[in-house]
């Protein structure tokens, strides 16, 4: 507006124009602000809390191996014992205060077991006394009473997390269960208001400021914990006023939402405290295990000490490459301590004069097993939510025996290095998995997914799909001696050449492994010698589709080409696959799905999911037992026969090798009494490894199987079953007067009619002692 | 499991001392068959034994394993290990009370210390039948069955729940099949 000319007299008194112009710009701001100062502060707050209870209620799932149950008379070395106590972290006291301590050694353990609730009802905490003689557990008494006990069950060790795969790892832990001394160094040296302050602390920064400016430097922070909490969430890491001042304001909402406690045991659980490559290390119970490999419990005050010292600084103060600033550091710490009268001048002392002991490596992962714990995951998905199984703390129990993981681990691992040196393979190019499982109850007791199965890399135990060559076999004769009117293990069989012509015209020529034929051979020599023209012929007389038929009653899901080379095996499946092949025959006709989870609890302890035991008969057990007296012989006289070069013949192991085509894969699927073992060998890039099923898997089999001390098969006899020696000469009905007769199993009304002629001769002849004394085991 | 061999020999030893026998030099295949099969015998509690606290009175044994306890032979040595036989006890215990989903834990975890145990098998099997799970019920007194070699009385009542669990599936024709095996093995037995 232009100046009007006033008269001479005074003006009113009147705020000028132009000042209330601004002011009133002023005022129309600050309104607006306010408005949108409240929404953004409700967008923190908001945002801020979602942090917070997604980091407080994310608990992982905890994974469980089998709990070990102990009575006399179990086979189990006292080494294995203290193996066990050491997975369970029990401690050596020998006055037995607590539950989880023991004492003893050698053969005689006195042990302070922890109660557990396990689905069934809890186990108690009591005391007991574990006698060991060689290779038994001879004696089970409860302590100091000496009453016999009958049976004993362990708490279960636990082997690994189940995190949501966009949170890090974490190892939570509770404030309860947080060491005193932790809280104690933490509080002293980071924030010694922390109970009393509203979410920032003026004196502290003012302080501070102070100190720095002394020191024209930034030495000392002045952030609560509740701010160190609220950086941690952010990804990045920007120190502009901005930041600082949305920390501070996130702070105080913090602090107005929650209680000191709950924002105590996050911070314990999301502070930042290394890193391992990609991996982040957050929380102190995950930073415990990093660079103590131990859990947070057991750590030492030293420990302790630099543990809170890596939280100003963690790569700055990393043990590992800057242990003399990380010592400097954790001493303070001590003095701090000290200082406040949290611990007296001599542990002061001692804790300073102690060595960081942070351990040489860091551990891989949070998981020993990661092979397994990927089928766990595997076979959960199906019932729970990823984010159900990382979040709401579940107990999941396994069928996990780390005892038989361990030697299927070391056995893969050393007898690949040894076949790769004596081979002259490239190094570290030979690969190979292993599945176990217990024979009956068709539980996974151990996965190795590679040569160095710590590794959470390709698990090749569940995911390489490769050709089974041999091992399908099994099949094939299973399907022929089921027709028990046109087959019998004796029935001959033309191991002649043959060319097949496919739909396009193509020629197939198969050839047996020595390029040789064998004119006219038995059924249950084809398949011990793994005769290839045999079993093609006796495949293609029964059918392919019939195989097939066979193939999914035995429990195999992968889809089938119904060529005539998938007679010798041109189907791929993966180890865990062949291990459910073989399981049912294993369990004499009954397919029981393979099963790595017992049950699942939830974070109080109620049972939530049980994977039960199921079986469904599905091929005929007559012919099982049959085709499991072939594979016997196989391992005794055929393609196996090297097995017993280190296994006492006694076991009457029942197994088939497999060779694939230009020697690119080498298994070998086998089972005893109790256990069932799939081995694999080759290559990842599909070259020829240069082995066959015998002088490859068949190693590791054996070398595996040789640190299981498994029991001796003895396959159960069907009533329809009878068995009958025969004269090897005309495949007759023999007696004592045969030169050379066999006893062989049949289905009723299978077994030849007649008496060979040797049967009436006066020559009194031998039987086949080694057959007639392995028939007697299994009656 | 590993116990076997260990009690089959002083089973055997035992019963040669008790028929009199001198050693025993022919392969008399009989004698050992018998033996692996009595092997459910020790199911029955030994009224010797002190009850485990919390079980005094408490278990009800069910008919067929009280006939059994009435047939036994006195001489005829026990091989279900105590082990088993505390957890065939807190089984029964829950199938008393209802609990099946304990009960069948509990069989489960006897039959992973004895997996070729026909009497476990069974006795799951009936767990499943009361639970109404008539296929898999079948299922396990058919895989109880395959263990039970020349134990007549054990294929028996596996018979009888297969019936049972037959009818249950309304397969009227194999239920009466089912029964007819029964029928003959109890003939066979008397």
């Amino acid at each position: 507006m232009p100046r009007k000319k006033t008269p001479k007299r005074r003006p009113a008194r009147r705020l000028p124009q132009k000042p209330r112009r601004w002011l009133r710009a002023i005022l129309a701001v600050a309104l607006l602000s306010v408005p949108s100062a409240v929404v953004y502060v409700v967008y923190l707050d908001y945002s801020i809390r979602r942090d917070f209870e997604g980091r407080r209620w994310a608990l992982p799932a905890r994974v469980y191996a089998r709990p070990l149950e102990l009575y006399a008379g179990l086979r189990l070395s006292s080494q294995d014992f203290a193996t066990e106590l050491e997975d369970l972290r029990y401690a050596p006291d020998p006055s037995l205060r607590f539950s989880g301590t023991y004492t003893g050694k050698g053969k005689a353990y006195i042990v302070h077991a922890r109660g557990f609730q396990f689905w069934d009802g809890a186990e108690p905490a009591r005391r007991f006394k574990a006698v060991f003689r060689g290779t038994h557990l001879a004696g089970l008494t409860s302590h100091p009473a000496g009453k016999p006990l009958g049976l004993v069950r362990l708490d279960p060790p636990l082997i690994g997390s189940i995190h949501p795969a966009q949170h890090e790892d974490r190892i939570l832990i509770k404030l309860d269960q947080t060491p005193h001394q932790l809280v104690a160094a933490l509080l002293a040296v980071e924030d010694r208001a922390f109970f009393s302050h509203f979410g920032l602390n003026p004196k502290a920064i003012a302080r501070a400021l102070w100190v720095n400016i002394k020191a024209a430097g930034v030495v000392q922070g002045g952030s609560t914990l509740t701010q160190q909490l609220v950086k941690n969430f952010f990804l990045t890491s920007e120190r502009t006023l901005w930041r600082k001042t949305n920390e501070a304001l996130m702070a105080l909402l913090l602090e107005w939402h929650y209680e000191k406690d709950e924002i105590l045991e996050t911070y314990l659980n999301e502070i930042y405290l290394g890193q391992d490559g990609s991996r982040a290390i957050h929380g102190f119970g995950l930073a415990s295990h990093y660079y103590f490999n131990r859990p947070l419990e057991q750590l030492r005050l030293p420990e302790i000490a630099l543990l809170v010292t890596l939280v100003r600084g963690p790569s700055y103060y990393n043990p590992r490459s800057h242990p003399e600033r990380a010592r400097k550091r954790r001493d303070l710490v001590l003095d701090i301590l000290q200082a406040q009268g949290t611990i007296t001048s001599d542990q002061a002392q001692k804790a300073k004069a102690a060595a960081l002991g942070v351990s040489q490596r860091p551990p891989l992962g949070t998981t020993l097993y990661p092979s397994f714990i990927d089928l766990v995951r595997r076979q959960l998905r199906d019932d729970y939510r990823e984010e159900d199984l990382a979040s709401e703390g579940l107990k999941i129990f396994t069928t996990l025996d780390p005892r038989v993981q361990d030697a299927a681990e070391a056995t893969l691992s050393e007898r690949i290095l040894s076949l790769e040196r004596r081979r002259g393979l490239p190094a570290r190019k030979l690969e190979g998995a292993a599945v176990v499982t217990s024979s009956e109850g068709g539980e996974v007791l151990a996965v190795a997914g590679g040569r160095h199965a710590r590794y959470a890399g390709f698990n090749r135990a569940l995911d390489a799909v490769r050709p089974v060559g041999s091992l399908i076999k099994p099949a094939v004769y299973l399907t022929a001696l089921a027709r028990s009117g046109e087959y019998s293990l004796i029935t001959l069989l033309g191991d002649d050449p043959l060319r097949l012509k496919d739909a396009k015209g193509m020629i197939w020529s198969p050839q047996n492994f020595d390029h040789k034929s064998h004119g006219k051979v038995t059924l249950e020599t084809a398949l011990a010698q793994s005769y290839n023209l045999a079993t093609v012929r006796l495949g293609l007389a029964v059918g392919v589709e019939n195989v097939i038929d066979t193939l999914r009653g035995l429990g195999v899901r992968r889809g089938l080409q119904p060529y005539p080379s998938l007679l010798l095996g041109a189907a791929a499946l993966t180890p865990l696959e062949v291990a459910q092949m073989y399981q049912t025959l294993a369990a004499g006709g009954f397919y029981t799905p393979l099963r790595a989870i017992r049950e699942v609890l939830d974070a109080q302890g109620k049972p939530l999911q049980r994977y039960e035991l199921t079986v469904r008969q599905t091929v005929d057990p007559a012919a099982v037992y049959l085709v499991t007296t072939a594979m016997q012989e196989a391992v005794l006289r055929g393609t196996g026969k090297s097995l017993y070069w280190k296994l006492p013949k006694a076991l009457a192991v029942a197994g088939k090798t497999g060779t694939t085509d230009e020697l690119r894969d080498s298994w070998f699927a086998g089972f005893t009494g109790d256990r069932l073992a799939v081995v694999w060998l080759g290559m990842d890039n599909n070259q020829p490894a240069g082995l066959t099923g015998a002088n490859g898997a068949l190693q590791v089999w054996g070398d595996l199987m040789g640190r299981l001390h498994p029991q001796p098969l003895k396959p159960v006899m069907p009533g329809n079953v009878e068995w009958a020696r025969i004269d090897s000469a005309t495949h007759l009905l023999a007696d004592d007067h045969c030169q050379s007769a066999v006893e062989y199993p049949f289905i009723q009304g299978s077994a030849p009619g007649q008496y060979a002629p040797c049967a009436k001769g006066v020559v009194s002849g031998k039987t086949d002692k080694v057959r007639t004394w392995l028939r007697s085991l299994f009656e | 499991m590993s116990v076997y061999p260990v009690f089959r020999a002083s089973a055997l030893i035992l019963l040669l001392q008790l028929t009199g026998c001198a050693a025993i030099v022919t392969e008399d295949k009989a004698a050992p068959v018998e033996d692996l099969r009595t092997r459910h015998e020790g199911l029955i509690p030994d009224k010797t034994q002190p009850p485990q606290p919390g079980t005094e009175g408490v278990v009800e044994v069910p008919p067929e394993l009280r006939e059994r306890a009435i047939a036994r032979d006195q001489s005829a040595p026990v091989f279900m290990t105590p082990a088993v036989v505390a957890l065939v006890r807190d089984a029964e215990q829950s199938l008393h009370s209802e609990s099946y989903g304990t009960a069948v834990a509990t069989y489960e975890r006897a039959l992973r210390l004895e997996p070729r145990n026909g009497v476990l098998w069974h006795r799951l099997a009936s767990v499943r039948l009361k639970q109404g799970k008539p296929q898999l019920a079948a299922q396990m007194a058919a895989k109880s069955n395959s263990f039970a070699g020349k134990d007549d009385r054990l294929r028996l009542w596996n018979w009888r729940l297969i019936a049972q669990a037959r009818e249950q599936l309304g397969d009227h024709q194999g239920a009466k099949e089912a029964r007819q095996r029964a029928a003959e093995l109890k003939s066979r037995s008397r």
